[in-house]
């Protein structure tokens, strides 16, 4: 049966079906030779979907496209050049800074690479940065979106697995910075290696606080968003829905670039992005159950159990497993099938919950650069026109680097639990 | 064959346009229901019964006729490598076998949700008190439409009429990317 359903879904995506087809077709076929009621697919599609918590998706799909047409992305923008643009690699760097802010406001990875892709790719290759290094950087960089809360992939994993949202959210900060930092570190090495261009500007306090008194109100929406939700005032599909409201009020009446007549347009733009996420979450609730039935994820658990009771070598066969997952399967639908299996391995050996539910959404970002379903990559490709091989060439070297911090927050969980300790979480 | 061909294509773009409009009104809804609920809770303290319930439904809705949308446009997310590398008309050939792998799946969706939806329909739900069958219909009516789009586009392929689609079973992207802007005239950084 494993067989059976591997092969299925490895051929069903390769055909090119929608990935949420491919959860769904081989679903089909498995029940069908269980000779299990097919009633049990509607009715796992529907309760996969009926999730409160799961509400702060459409939110913060929402949210991300209102301040990307309200004038916010380029303000972000304007604002990181300033700060790191006269670094040798100057917008490498902007790149790289503007994605962590903005990583602070969107939760997904995809809208931060299209968003900051669309507008610095261009700008980087004008100013005479190579086409690969360009598109590497957005990609890579795109992939802080969800570890820097908010994040959807840690929204899924905390619907699914019962951690606290609120809890993973925290633990992400620190990473996430540190992800930022490692990246323009190795920018500047590049930079300064090849001699890559940096930002003439004349630095003087005032320009900066002219640039951070336009971006303010949009750096203000991470605070709204991260403090909403830690402080315990809004759920965070609460909160979500509060940055649809104040990114409205951003476009309207302080950017005033959001004109009236582009909003049923953006509603549908985002409807139709979530629509796709929601089948995907939808299938992988059926494709899971069929899992479960099977008893595959227990027939996993007990074999990784009996390797080793280590939990150091668990998490690293776990961090083995889920790269080579990320490789073929979309995040999301990864940690609907697999993170309840994981948990329970990783509490069985003692690993805190909360660190081992990061260390598979850090995975899984990592997956987001791993072709052939490497989603972020695909981006930049649409961007630049790369083919996805010179793409994922190029961006090769970032994937090692978060490789290697993926290493570090696996082996030093003080990192990931510093702050949900602080704020009670652990 | 031409005729009905454009206007199954026809009808399925009338269907795309009524998904577009319930999109945006499901949107819009389900965000004033959340945030009515905060303020009702934070600044009435007079927390609503009704709202988690209600925005829950309009999602499940939005999430079906979203994806028929999707469909339709070839925004749903899939691998591509693979296929595009096909050499020649190759892929013309095994798309005819996606499309009824897809329309059979949906069929098998659409009955399976019409049932379920049957099954509960003396149901009520534990908020507002309507009938179950109300958020149950997304499923089997999605799918439906979903069939539409697929036949629409089979339709398409074989006799191309001006009503039709040419988008490709699936995007390698979630976001709709403007048209390679390197060359062009993107935005600059100051």
């Amino acid at each position: 049966m494993i067989l059976l359903i591997s092969i299925t879904f490895l051929l069903t995506l390769a055909l090119g079906f929608p990935v949420a087809f491919c959860l769904g077709i081989t679903a089909l076929i498995a029940l069908w030779v269980g000779d299990v009621p097919l009633l049990l697919m509607a009715q796992r599609m529907f309760t996969g979907m009926d999730s409160f918590p799961l509400m702060a998706v459409p939110f913060f799909v929402l949210a991300g496209e209102l301040m990307n047409r309200g004038g916010t992305t380029r303000r972000i923008i304007d604002f990181a050049n300033i700060l790191v643009g006269r670094i040798p690699g100057g917008l490498a760097h902007t790149n790289i800074v503007a994605s962590m802010f903005f990583g602070g406001i969107s939760g997904s990875a995809v809208a931060d690479a299209a968003a900051l892709g669309t507008i610095l790719i261009p700008g980087m290759t004008r100013k005479g940065f190579p086409l690969g290094f360009s598109a590497a950087v957005t990609a890579a960089s795109s992939t802080m979106g969800p570890i820097i809360p908010p994040s959807i992939l840690m929204l899924i994993m905390g619907v699914s697995t019962g951690i606290s949202i609120g809890g993973l959210f925290a633990a992400g900060i620190i990473p996430g910075i540190l992800m930022g930092l490692s990246m323009m570190a190795y920018s500047y090495i590049v930079a300064v290696r090849r001699n890559f261009p940096r930002e003439e500007i004349v630095f003087s306090l005032k320009l900066l606080w002219k640039e951070f008194c336009a971006a303010g109100p949009a750096l203000l929406a991470p605070v709204i968003i991260l403090g909403g939700i830690l402080g315990g005032m809004f759920t965070p599909t609460e909160a979500a829905a509060v940055a649809v409201l104040y990114s409205f009020i951003l476009g309207q009446f302080v950017y005033r670039e959001l004109q009236l007549k582009e909003i049923p347009s953006i509603f549908i733009q985002s409807g139709i992005t979530t629509a796709v996420l929601l089948l995907i979450i939808a299938m992988a609730n059926i494709f899971s159950w069929v899992l479960t039935s099977e008893q595959i994820p227990t027939r996993i658990a007990g074999l990784l159990l009996k390797i080793t009771h280590n939990p150091y070598i668990i998490l690293m066969l776990i961090n083995v497993f889920l790269l080579f997952v990320g490789m073929f399967m979309e995040g999301g639908a990864a940690i609907i099938i697999l993170a309840p299996t994981l948990l329970a391995v990783a509490k069985t050996v003692g690993i805190d919950p909360m660190h081992f539910g990061f260390v598979m959404v850090f995975n899984l970002v990592v997956g987001l650069l791993t072709p052939p379903l490497g989603v972020c990559l695909f981006v930049v490709c649409g961007i630049t026109n790369l083919s996805l091989q010179r793409m994922s060439r190029a961006t090769f070297p970032f994937m090692v680097l978060e490789i290697g911090l993926l290493l570090l927050v696996t082996y030093c969980p003080a990192i990931v639990l510093v702050i949900p300790r602080m704020l009670g979480y652990v | 064959m031409k005729t009905i061909s454009y206007w199954i294509n026809v009808l399925a773009n009338g269907q795309i346009r009524l998904c577009s409009n319930l999109l945006f009104v499901l949107g819009l809804v389900m965000s004033i229901v959340i945030l009515l609920q905060v303020f009702f809770r934070f600044f009435l303290q007079l927390p609503l019964p009704w709202s988690e319930e209600f925005a829950r439904y309009l999602m499940i809705w939005m999430a079906m006729l979203g994806s028929v949308v999707a469909l339709r446009m070839g925004r749903h997310l899939g691998v591509r490598v693979l296929v595009d590398r096909l050499p020649g008309r190759t892929y013309d050939v095994i798309v005819p076998f996606l499309q009824l792998v897809m329309i059979f799946f949906l069929g098998v969706i659409g009955v399976q949700g019409i049932d379920l939806a049957v099954a509960n329909w003396d149901q009520k739900t534990a908020a507002m008190e309507i009938p179950m069958l109300i958020p149950y219909l997304a499923i089997p009516v999605g799918s439906w439409m979903m069939i539409l789009d697929v036949v629409a586009d089979m339709f398409q392929d074989f006799f191309p009429t001006s009503a039709g689609s040419n988008a490709k079973i699936a995007a390698t992207t979630l976001e709709e990317i403007p048209p390679s802007t390197v060359a062009g005239n993107g935005g600059t950084p100051t």
